[in-house]
């Protein structure tokens, strides 16, 4: 018998059907695998469960009695909780605070501190979650912040715990912790819902999984009695060959890009990079591979110039511009793609035109002695919705109206329009759909092979694979190790990833 | 000069802003910058002279003075939080409104213009501390002042207690901080975001009683004289921490009182450089807390 | 700038302009501003009997209700477009058909004409709210608000001169206006527009008084120049620490208003410029040749309100075709995206500042050479903050701020002589102009087609999952 059961779920926004008649079923104290791959429609589905979305038909039936979940505060009274990728942490408030925000104990108005204190402190020995119930949440790391996360669950007494991709931020070790956690808490009789879309997780701690893509469920099954491979198959629905590498070149080209010893720091004046130093060449696509928040944001800004370096050097050819502008290092044949499309990439409420000059502006024949000339402006961004097919009626739409896909175009005619000497491409797939991303790969592949030197940072090991010529891992702000094409495999990168400088013969 | 002097008139002409203070520090926690002020202030000030001469009672002007601020202190919120107004220009707005409506009514009602002085109507009485007064030098300073002195000084605890002691206070951050949170947790964003500038104009008008009320019983046209802004001043000064707004409302208090004096006693430094004095410290202090910040970026 | 978000927003205003919603209380809306404005009319001029102002309410509302609702719905039907691939209902411009992908582009000049229409209605729903409210507060008073508003226009209209001293008040407001727009077009919030206008005046007067053999022309130049360029200067004191250090701008500009007041003040008041003998608070009187020449014999309308109109054009040009505009619209649009274009940030937030304060100090040149001949402490009324009012209304753009501005120069020139012929207060404009400021800031910019296409494109294909990490699919 089911304890969660989501009978036949629809949910569609306009244009888009997020969920299409999915069916879960989650069994008492098991923890379920939930995987697909992006946009497959996890997270909507979740979010109905919680109470974020309402969804168009189907039931929700818990322990068999439907039931309905207007919001999350009636999640939470159903002792459906979830966990989200953005931790919902109020900074400046301690952690016991936090745990108990919304259900605090009282004495008359005010807070009864000391049993709020006990009842945390009793709770994270109980499952093993060491926090101190007194530090303010602002100066706990991202795996502390999780344990936060997940306290506030048990002190609200949540039966379903959903936990939204919570290893994403995590090191190996803290993610081997969080497992021990949920399988304390399974133990108790609880029950788990895990998004994921990590094969070595479902493999590890999951009981069943189910899988969905593009919003439908393609099937259940129970973790034992499968590989990972028909799991994979399942999501993607296609022969995952067909990702096939291209063959690399040989980098005989002359060191485009290089970096040397490079020091700065993040937002909060921790050291983000540490001695960071590699070489990109022309004519070659040098993948950068790392779990995300280990310093490639902050090395992406301080390689365009809109962080400062501590220490160290970044030199375009032969040329040192580690003091240089945005603008002069643009100038001297530099291009980004970068990592938040929307926000750092374009525009959303200026027109397509605005945003394809938007680094070439002051430059003739766009403009001379500082008076635009819209003529120019015009012909260039119609030549590039031509020459890179964006699907457009004209180059005077808002950006913000474009697809995903057609508004990656956009930054990519904009920084590709002109042959860069050096690209730096940061995520430049995420949120696309297969074809557009087919389309990015090509596009890095042609410009490589006319002799531009690519930095090409992602969190995609399968798309680093299938691009990449050689491989350097980022650890902690370090630079850990070094990959020719030849010798990396998915197992070396991911020890390299896990901060191990040594690699096993 | 008359230092005891100084010292009981720094008191006394901080106990507007302390208020007004307050109700910034209120509306700051809560994730709201609070330009109405000034406008909230004003119309208590009015208010209070208002309601006082028609009750025939100094103290049911004060009564007054506060619902009226609380009344206006929502109105704000239903614009801010409901109908989701613009903050800075829905706050330039009311106390455009607070300017030229006390003003209109000054003039409809009792058909004065520039200041209006209540015949009948007295200040409120001056209150000596028990024991305290005994004291020598500091039973000068702080006795013998009006009783909304003491509830400004009192209020400066009370607001300290009220957001970090009490289950609504810390909401009221928690909101502030990180609305979504709240939200899951149960809490009413909107709810607390009016409790806020609900209380925050309760204490405007507490404040701009004492304006109208305290020293003088009479109303003149825009008598808050921008205290709303130095408090609001005071409050981004002391990063909306209870303990430190009250002590730069303190030095804002103090100029003015040393101003005063000087003026009197016609000195070296002219006037206007005293009166620029606080705002000039507002700019000093905001850059000083920029620079820190961004030397710890390590810019 | 500032977009309605909320329900309330479109249940209560979006009738009144006959968007979404129900159509008869478009109707029953439309219907009551016209009965509203019609009866109004006829109490106005006719002085007429009860029955004629009911019968004059009443073809008012017939009228309103069929002319002006079914002209706005024929715009709004306009809009109501069909997707040419699947023929369902879409989004009125741009983007991409939510049913079936088909790909949408430019608005066509109907759909241009429309928006228009719609700009223009919801200025005019603006002002005529904050009059019927007004109203509504003259009438509680005890006041009739028809002939206060009668006679408030009449003396802002009514004679040659009248009009010309309408176009006198609203010369410095169209200067703070356009100075104030600059910066907030690029999100900047400068409220100091204010202060440069005291220290260009100051910097005027000083020219005006000091050189007094100079020829007139060169005077009137040179004291244009100094205004503008310490105008200038003073707004690039909190650009620079915005720029430079991050410090808020909201509160220095306005901190900076009050140390400009009492620098100047003590300037004339017992400074350098102070002149025994003179009533208190004046500067020495400017040489006649560098007053500006009056354009009307009885009014003090005089030649800044030239130069007013030609900035308006000036700052057109500069927002449309320079690269400076294109910068600073791309900062008040996306900051971040202009800092990862290259586009210098720091320069620009400095360069437009400067303009800022430019126009303010051509503001106060304007009022000591054309009007007061001398620096009087504290001289401003609030111009700096009519301009941050004129640049809200008008949406920063430069002709709505000169239409905004000489609709202002009408309330207040005919305010200042209300008072003799009605017992109404003078401090009804404050009022006006609160309500003014207040129904812009709760949005009166009632998009309907932006709150449509928002809508429409709340989920792009693909991209509603964003949030979640990008990782293909790996087998281990």
């Amino acid at each position: 018998m089911a304890y969660l059961r989501m009978q036949g779920i629809t949910k569609s926004f306009p244009g888009v059907v997020a969920n299409h008649n999915v069916t879960l079923e989650v069994a008492q104290g098991e923890i379920h695998a939930l995987v697909g791959e992006n946009g497959a429609g996890k997270s909507t589905l979740m979010k109905i469960l919680y109470g974020m979305e309402k969804h168009d038909e189907g039931q929700i039936y818990l322990d068999e009695r439907p039931v309905s979940i207007p919001n999350p505060q009636a999640a939470i009274k159903l002792g459906i909780d979830m966990v989200h990728q953005h931790f919902q942490l109020v900074p400046s408030l301690t952690v016991a605070e936090n745990v108990a925000l919304g259900y605090e104990p009282r004495r008359g108005l005010f807070v009864d501190h000391s049993t709020m204190d006990k009842r945390v402190r009793a709770l994270s020995e109980r499952f093993g979650l060491a926090v101190d119930p007194q530090a303010v949440v602002r100066d706990l790391s991202v795996g502390e912040q999780q344990r936060v996360e997940i306290l506030k669950l048990l002190y609200r007494d949540a039966r379903l715990l959903i936990l939204d991709e919570p290893s994403a931020v995590l090191t190996p070790q803290e993610v081997d912790d969080l497992f021990n956690v949920l399988r304390r808490l399974v133990d108790e009789g609880r029950t788990a819902i895990f998004i994921t879309h990590k094969m070595r997780e479902v493999m590890t701690i999951c009981q069943r999984a189910t899988v969905l893509r593009r919003g439908e469920l393609v099937g259940t099954v129970t973790v034992a009695d499968t590989t990972p491979e028909i799991i994979a198959q399942m999501m993607v629905g296609r022969d995952l060959d067909t990702l096939r590498r291209t063959p690399a070149k040989t980098h005989s080209g002359a060191a485009c890009l290089s970096v040397r010893d490079l020091h700065a720091v993040d937002d909060r004046g921790l050291p983000a990079l540490r001695g960071v130093s590699f070489t990109v060449h022309a004519g070659e696509i040098v993948g950068l591979a790392g779990v995300e928040g280990n310093g490639q944001s902050e090395l992406i800004e301080t390689l365009v110039g809109l962080r400062g370096i501590k220490q160290g050097t970044v030199g375009i050819e032969a040329k040192d511009v580690s003091h240089a502008s945005n603008r002069r290092r643009r100038e001297l044949g530099m291009a980004l793609i970068p990592e938040d499309r929307s926000h750092q990439g374009l525009s959303g409420e200026s027109s397509l035109t605005e945003n394809i000059v938007s680094t070439r502006y002051h430059l003739a024949p766009m403009s001379r002695g500082g008076v635009l000339s819209p003529g120019a402006m015009k012909r260039f961004a119609q030549d590039a919705i031509e020459q890179f097919d964006i699907r457009v009626r004209g180059p005077n739409v808002r950006v913000k109206t474009l697809s995903g896909g057609n508004a990656q175009k956009v930054v990519i005619a904009r920084e590709l329009a002109q042959q860069p000497k050096v690209l730096l491409a940061a995520q430049p797939t995420r949120g696309l759909d297969l074809g557009a991303t087919q389309y990015v790969h090509s596009e890095l592949l042609r410009l490589r092979d006319a002799g531009a030197a690519i930095l090409l940072i992602s969190a995609d090991l399968d798309e680093l694979l299938a691009v990449a010529d050689r491989f350097v891992v980022m650890f902690e702000g370090q630079i850990v190790g070094e990959l020719e094409a030849s010798d990396a495999t998915r197992e070396k990168l991911g020890i390299l990833m896990a901060g191990r400088t040594a690699i096993p013969a | 000069m008359d230092w005891i002097n100084l010292a009981a008139a720094t008191l006394r002409i901080s106990a507007p802003l302390l208020l007004a203070g307050m109700a910034g520090l209120l509306s700051y926690q809560v994730g709201l910058i609070n330009i109405a002020l000034e406008g909230l202030m004003l119309a208590g000030a009015f208010a209070g002279v208002a309601i006082g001469y028609e009750l025939g009672s100094t103290w049911l002007g004060v009564g007054g003075a506060v619902i009226v601020g609380a009344v206006l202190g929502a109105a704000f919120a239903f614009a801010v939080v409901t109908m989701r107004a613009n903050l800075i220009v829905a706050g330039l707005a009311m106390n455009t409104f607070a300017v030229g409506g006390t003003a209109y009514l000054m003039k409809i009602i009792y058909d004065q213009s520039g200041t209006f002085t209540p015949e009948g109507l007295s200040k409120l009485p001056l209150l000596d501390i028990p024991l305290v007064e005994k004291i020598p030098v500091l039973g000068e300073v702080v006795s013998g002042h009006s009783p909304l002195v003491y509830i400004s000084w009192v209020m400066v605890p009370v607001t300290s207690v009220f957001l970090y002691r009490t289950v609504v206070g810390g909401h009221i951050r928690a909101v502030g901080e990180f609305p979504n949170a709240a939200e899951t947790a149960g809490i009413s964003v909107k709810g607390m975001q009016y409790l806020a500038l609900i209380l925050g104009g309760a204490l405007c008008g507490l404040g701009g009683a004492y304006l109208s009320l305290g020293n003088l019983a009479l109303f003149r046209e825009r008598m808050t004289n921008d205290r709303g802004f130095i408090a609001l001043a005071a409050v981004y000064f002391a990063a909306a921490r209870p303990k430190w707004t009250a002590v730069a409302c303190l030095v804002f208090g103090f100029f003015e009182a040393l101003q005063v004096r000087l003026q009197l006693r016609d000195t070296f430094l002219p006037n206007e450089f005293l009166n620029m004095m606080p705002y000039l410290m507002v700019v000093v202090a905001l850059v000083l807390i920029s620079v820190r910040k961004e030397w710890r970026k390590g810019w | 700038m500032f977009l309605p978000r909320t329900p309330l927003q479109y249940w209560v205003i979006c009738p009144i302009l006959g968007g979404p919603g129900q159509w008869w209380l478009g109707v029953i809306v439309w219907g009551v501003i016209g009965a509203v404005i019609t009866g109004g009319l006829f109490v106005a001029r006719n002085r007429s009997t009860a029955l004629g102002v009911v019968l004059g309410a009443a073809t008012g509302a017939v009228g309103g209700a069929l002319l002006l609702a079914p002209l706005w719905f024929f715009l709004v039907s306009l809009l109501d477009r069909r997707c040419a691939g699947c023929g369902e209902k879409v989004a009125p411009s741009g983007g991409s058909c939510t049913h079936c992908g088909h790909e949408f582009h430019e608005p066509s000049w109907a759909e241009s004409l429309a928006g228009a229409a719609h700009n223009i209605g919801r200025v005019i729903v603006t002002i005529e709210m904050a009059l019927i409210i007004g109203g509504l507060i003259l009438e509680l008073s005890g006041k009739n608000a028809v002939d206060t508003y009668r006679v408030l226009f009449e003396q802002g209209l009514g004679t040659e001169v009248k009009r010309a001293n309408a176009l006198l008040a609203a010369t410095p407001i169209i200067f703070t206006g356009l100075g104030t727009a600059l910066a907030f077009r690029m999100g900047v919030f400068n409220m100091g527009v204010e202060g440069s206008l005291y220290m260009g005046a100051l910097g005027a007067a000083w020219i005006g008084f000091t050189f007094v053999d100079w020829p007139g022309p060169v005077m009137i130049a040179a004291a244009f120049l100094l205004a503008m360029l310490i105008g200038g200067l003073w707004c690039l004191i909190p650009g620079y620490l915005k720029a430079r250090l991050r410090v808020d701008e909201v509160v220095t500009t306005i901190m900076l208003n009050y140390v400009a007041i009492e620098f100047t003040s003590y300037m004339v008041q017992s400074g350098p410029f102070f002149v025994p003998g003179k009533s208190n608070g004046m500067s020495e009187t400017i040489a006649p040749q560098a007053q500006l020449p009056r354009l009307l014999d009885r009014s003090q309308l005089n030649g800044s309100f030239i130069v007013a109109l030609v900035c308006v054009v000036v700052v057109i040009f500069i927002m449309r075709r320079l690269t400076l505009g294109y910068e600073l619209r791309m900062v008040g649009d996306n900051p971040l995206f202009a800092r990862w274009s290259g586009i210098p940030l720091g320069k620009t937030i400095l360069k437009v500042m400067f303009l800022s304060g430019v126009l303010g100090g051509m503001a106060g040149a304007g009022q000591v050479m054309g009007v007061h001949y001398n620096f009087t402490a504290r001289f401003s009324r609030g111009y700096g903050f009519d301009g941050m009012t004129m640049a809200l209304l008008g949406h920063n753009s430069p002709i709505g701020i000169l239409i905004g501005a000489l609709l202002f120069g009408v309330l207040r020139s005919g305010s200042t002589t209300v008072e003799m012929f009605t017992d109404v207060p003078i401090d009804l404009v404050d009022i006006l102009q609160a309500l003014i400021i207040f129904f812009v800031a709760i949005d009166l910019n009632v998009d309907f087609l932006r709150r449509r296409r928002t809508a429409s494109k709340a989920t792009p294909p693909q991209a509603h999952d964003g949030a979640e990490q990008n990782s293909a699919p790996v087998a281990a």
